[in-house]
């Protein structure tokens, strides 16, 4: 069996070639401030170019699924100890990327930042509590559990969006049905799958900046990661 | 009365629920409401009471407590307020995405170009990904290639 290299980060670009397009700028973008980066990429076989083999250092397009949260399908097949994944539509502003890794709880599983109710599309609260943990970027380890946690993420989400999972809609909003960040939450705190997991230090904004928040989330720190969506208008 | 004129009458008024009647001026002159018929329609209809005594407004006036109506009328512009709100930020957030949306287009295609995406100079290519708007994208994209074409003249 192939050693596991100690961490690296991983990209995902599915269902629309404009992701793999913003991949490539959230890589490049990572190289400049941390040439040695280890970054995995999973894409599919006919979208990837010569030179994308230059910018990630690992290509994953077997089996890919063309689907909006192929993320999902990834994350258990990590050939990281220690992953941080991060959604494609990111940017690398600072060179203090090169600690994300020291942000990693070693008591936990899972280390994310908090998710802003401001800056959400949705109301994230409901009567058990609130979608707090981001997941558009977060680092996890490989422990068996953590990977079958993801393994389970992706099995729900898919029968979240095919409506084969119902919920109780009294209890738990029906437009939280093509969120990933629902699913995860079920799984934490209504299910025995449930992962150990931690914060990143404050200020951790600076580690996920949504192109929303408020300056002031900053507490006066360089912003490392700017997170920001991909725009519709490219999308096909 | 004989059965052709009950029929007449019935056609004229026929069973009907009056919903939500609010004033539609200041003089408090006219109403707005809605008649719910028994077979599925609804009429929206404004009502002045008329010199010969309008049967509708009495209606409305038998059923309905000034109160009632003075709420109502609250409740509609309340929501036509809000309304009138949300339409301005959906507008709002449709163009301030639109802005966005250029912006993180002309920094893909800055990048787009080898001279950008291979050069050294991290400086210059964080401030093209920070710029907050497209003037400023165009200014440091054109920097970054004079300064590398300067470099690559000097290399020579």
């Amino acid at each position: 069996m192939k050693k596991k290299i100690n961490n690296g980060f991983l990209y995902v670009a599915s269902l629309d070639k404009i992701f793999l397009t913003a991949a490539r700028y959230s890589a490049t973008s990572l190289k400049d401030y941390w040439p040695e980066a280890h970054v995995t990429l999973f894409t599919h076989e006919e979208w990837v170019k010569k030179e994308d083999y230059e910018l990630f250092d690992n290509i994953i397009t077997r089996d890919v699924p063309n689907h909006p949260r192929a993320k999902l399908w990834a994350l258990d097949k990590t050939p990281y100890k220690l992953t941080c994944y991060i959604d494609a539509d990111t940017v690398i502003q600072h060179s203090n990327i090169k600690n994300i890794f020291k942000q990693f709880k070693k008591s936990s599983d899972i280390t994310l930042t908090r998710a802003r109710a401001y800056s959400a599309s949705i109301d994230p609260t409901f009567s058990e509590g609130e979608l707090t943990d981001h997941c558009g970027l977060f680092i996890y380890n490989d422990k068996s559990r953590t990977l079958n946690f993801m393994k389970n993420w992706w099995k729900l989400f898919n029968k979240q969006i095919q409506g084969k999972w119902q919920w109780d809609t009294r209890k738990y909003p029906e437009y939280f049905r093509q969120f990933d960040m629902w699913t995860y939450w079920w799984l934490q705190n209504k299910t025995d799958l449930k992962i150990k997991r931690s914060f990143f230090s404050k200020p951790d904004a600076i580690w996920n900046f949504i192109y929303n928040y408020k300056d002031e989330e900053t507490e006066g720190k360089d912003i490392v990661v700017h997170h920001q969506p991909v725009p519709r208008s490219e999308m096909s | 009365m004989d059965k052709g004129r009950i029929m007449q009458l019935n056609e004229m008024k026929p069973n009907r629920t009056i919903k939500n009647p609010h004033w539609t001026n200041d003089k408090k002159n006219q109403i707005h409401c809605e008649f719910h018929y028994e077979n599925g329609p609804i009429v929206n209809a404004c009502v002045s009471d008329t010199n010969e005594g309008n049967p509708d407004w009495k209606e409305i006036f038998n059923i309905f407590d000034i109160k009632e109506i003075e709420q109502n009328t609250q409740t509609v512009i309340k929501n036509a307020d809000y309304q009138r709100k949300f339409k301005k930020r959906e507008k709002k957030e449709k163009t301030d995405a639109e802005k966005l949306d250029n912006l993180f287009n002309r920094k893909l295609e800055a990048f787009e170009i080898s001279t950008v995406k291979n050069s050294k100079d991290k400086n210059l290519k964080s401030l093209i990904r920070k710029a907050s708007n497209e003037t400023e994208v165009f200014a440091y994209t054109a920097v970054l290639i004079s300064k590398e074409m300067k470099n690559e003249e000097e290399n020579k």
